[in-house]
């Protein structure tokens, strides 16, 4: 399988021989220049005793020395094309997860100029379960919207049964109601 | 003698009601997360750990170890019986365990899978509670420049085992290591790279990376390719291998717990390569190679029991050194701090209950095992028909609640997400995101020693290789340097490359 990947990329080449080995090259040695940046205020250390800059900064610099040399091998050796990337997955899959994050002791930003103010009230598990539950399902393609449903109520309540009566969780079910 | 006084207060904690009664869950549970292919050990530990909260440590550690170890047992079920492996270390069972399920043999294989690991397992067992009192004298010995260098040649050993290519999986462990110094500066108490965000000085949690990379980068990885369960629809038949195949079996279990004890105690994640080794000899050293890959008993028992050795030794570096050698002992290590208690040397002493306790529920979580797996087939067999697009929402919710749970905190579930997308962008990229996650277990530790060593040197750098005062130090660093040269030689990355294509 690996094989037919590299045959069929190897067609057609100009200066990049490995287009997925260059977008990883040029992310590492981004995310050392990032880390570089973000560690500058940090106190470096002198002689004997290092400061907590100088790990940080250390690391920035392999990252970096790292990241060009798998820039170097994209250029000489060939290699796999760029994945395409999915839009359906990672948008419901991520998406019910940061729904889940933002209803389940509900959302408070504190916006300037106006306070602290709620977005989304508390929801509690009853209702940020089968909303994650019934995002998520939306990755597939394959709809069954009753048997979804259905799944979604029944794996809430094992949830609600097995973290917070069971396990005694101290997670929010329905904190509208006190519970 | 003091290994058998030792096992014996070992056992009296490990069979009371309440410890039997939590080996026996998480064999469950590892035995479920083995065969349900898509849902690994890393991120099911990951997603129980709130659940141990409530109970004493050695409770909670001896469930989490039956969950790997049972997840190891689990993995070859579907091998044998679905063709694709439930767990990374099960990839050569399905070589001939599928064969021979076609030739109508499924009993014999998931049989003989079961007794080889059954019997390395108890192997394994010994060979832990031997090797941990002298090998914690060894650590006593050693002091920052040491740990620091063992830790070097661990992440280095886990580079070179890592899938695919050497220098993309040191990119890896550099972002692990970088992403542990995020948080407050133990010694200063400076804020590093924090952007001012206050959730951010305690620095990030590692079961937010644990599951945000594994959990759910791996549930998009399989929604993208949706896979076709071939579930064998031929009966099992007796799940007792005849005396022929028996016979064959004999040597192969053996070569195959030594090599995977042997191959599980190296730091930096040795056990996975014990069933490839093992199923390399086997095939090397057959009368007749050919039957290879159509069947041959050999290339089951071997490998599997090289599999569950390897699992179990590979405890042998955290409980000893207090170095974790690959992801799961690396989430043990969360699981014992979460408890207050520091892995290394240290343990054995201080609660000599909670290292023998765990080492004994090994065996009896091996005799469980065994019991699980053989009568009650036919219910994990069940299990493999549930379909993906229930299965995926119910760990996405299990995984949300735990990581709520964890610090009460909805804040870090979002934090997972987003490293749920900086996983599936990695495995875009072509990374392995294993090599991150120890790096960023070990950064935090190896920063320390580092600032020790040089601060104990009066500046001076070359400690770490001072053969005259520093032997251990300097040899632990020799070894990173020829491995990292072995593993760039051309001879041998071809070599490694069909390694890991068989």
């Amino acid at each position: 399988m690996q094989e037919d990947k590299v045959n069929t990329a190897a067609e057609s080449r100009g200066l990049v021989k490995s287009p997925q080995d260059m977008f990883a090259g040029l992310f590492i040695v981004a995310f050392g220049l990032f880390c570089l940046w973000a560690s500058s205020n940090l106190t470096g250390g002198r002689g004997a005793n290092l400061g907590p800059g100088s790990f940080p900064r250390g690391l920035s610099f392999l990252l970096m020395a790292v990241g060009s040399i798998i820039i170097v091998q994209a250029l000489t050796v060939v290699g796999p094309r760029l994945e395409a990337w999915s839009i359906r997955g990672p948008v419901f899959v991520l998406g019910s997860v940061l729904v889940f994050a933002a209803t389940i002791r509900g959302t408070t930003l504190n916006i300037p100029g106006i306070g602290r103010t709620d977005l989304i009230p508390p929801l509690g598990l009853i209702v940020a379960g089968p909303m994650t539950l019934v995002l998520a399902s939306l990755a597939t393609t394959e709809r069954n919207w009753f048997q979804t449903i259905v799944f979604a109520a029944s794996m809430t309540a094992f949830c609600i049964l097995l973290f917070k009566v069971a396990l005694r969780l101290p997670i929010p079910v329905a904190p509208w109601a006190g519970w | 003698m003091d290994m058998i006084a030792n096992l014996a207060l070992g056992f009296g904690v490990a069979l009371t009601l309440k410890n039997i009664g939590l080996c026996l869950l998480g064999c469950l549970i590892g035995t479920l997360v083995g065969v349900l292919p898509g849902v690994g050990p890393i991120a099911t530990i990951a997603m129980l750990l709130p659940i141990t909260f409530g109970l004493d440590p050695v409770g909670a550690l001896i469930m989490l170890a039956g969950i790997y170890y049972g997840a190891q047992y689990g993995g070859s079920t579907t091998a044998i019986l679905v063709n694709i492996p439930g767990e990374a270390t099960s990839v050569v069972t399905v070589l001939d365990g599928h064969q021979m399920a076609r030739n109508g043999r499924a009993g014999a294989a998931l049989g003989i899978s079961a007794i080889g690991s059954f019997f390395a397992g108890c192997v394994a067992t010994i060979v832990i509670a031997a090797l941990a009192a002298p090998l914690t004298r060894v650590a006593l010995l050693f002091g920052p420049a040491e740990y620091f260098s063992l830790m070097v040649m661990g992440l280095i050993f886990a580079v070179v085992l890592a899938r695919g290519s050497v220098v993309k999986a040191v990119a890896m462990v550099l972002c692990g290591l970088i992403l542990s110094t995020v948080g407050q500066d133990l010694e200063t108490g400076a804020d590093r790279m924090t952007f001012r965000w206050p959730e951010l000085s305690d620095g990030i949690d590692f079961t937010t990376i644990a599951m945000g990379m594994f959990g759910f980068a791996e549930i998009l990885r399989n929604l993208e390719n949706p896979e076709t369960r071939d579930v064998l629809r031929n009966r099992i038949g007796s799940l007792l291998p005849n005396w022929e195949e028996l016979k064959q079996s004999i040597m192969p279990v053996l070569r195959g717990t030594g090599l995977g004890a042997t191959l599980g105690i190296l730091p930096g994640n040795g056990a996975v390569l014990g069933p490839f080794a093992s199923y390399t000899l086997e095939k090397k050293i057959a009368k007749d190679p050919s039957r290879f890959g159509k069947g041959a008993i050999e290339g089951v028992a071997g490998p599997e029991s090289a599999n569950n050795a390897g699992a179990q030794t590979s405890f042998i570096p955290l409980l000893t050194l207090g170095i974790p050698p690959n992801a799961v002992m690396a989430l043990m290590v969360g699981a014992m701090t979460i408890h207050g208690i520091v892995p290394g040397p240290q343990v054995m002493e201080k609660r000599p209950d909670l290292f023998w306790g765990m080492i004994a529920s090994m065996w009896i979580g091996n005799l469980m095992l065994l019991v699980i797996n053989l009568p009650m087939i036919g219910v994990w067999v069940k299990l493999l028909k549930v379909p993906y697009r229930m299965l995926f929402p119910s760990i996405l919710m299990f995984c949300c609640i735990g990581i709520y749970s964890v610090n009460n905190n909805p804040f870090d579930v979002m934090i997972t997400a987003f490293f749920g997308l900086v996983g599936y962008a990695f495995l875009k990229m072509g990374f392995e995101v294993a090599p991150l996650l120890l790096g960023f277990v070990l950064g935090k530790l190896m920063e320390e020693y580092l600032r020790r060593s040089i601060l104990m040197s009066r500046g001076d750098w070359s400690v770490f290789v001072d053969v005259v005062n520093r032997p251990i130090s300097a040899a632990l660093i020799a070894i990173a340097v020829i491995l990292v040269v072995l593993s760039l030689l051309p001879s041998i990355t071809k070599k490694r490359d069909t390694v890991f294509v068989e």
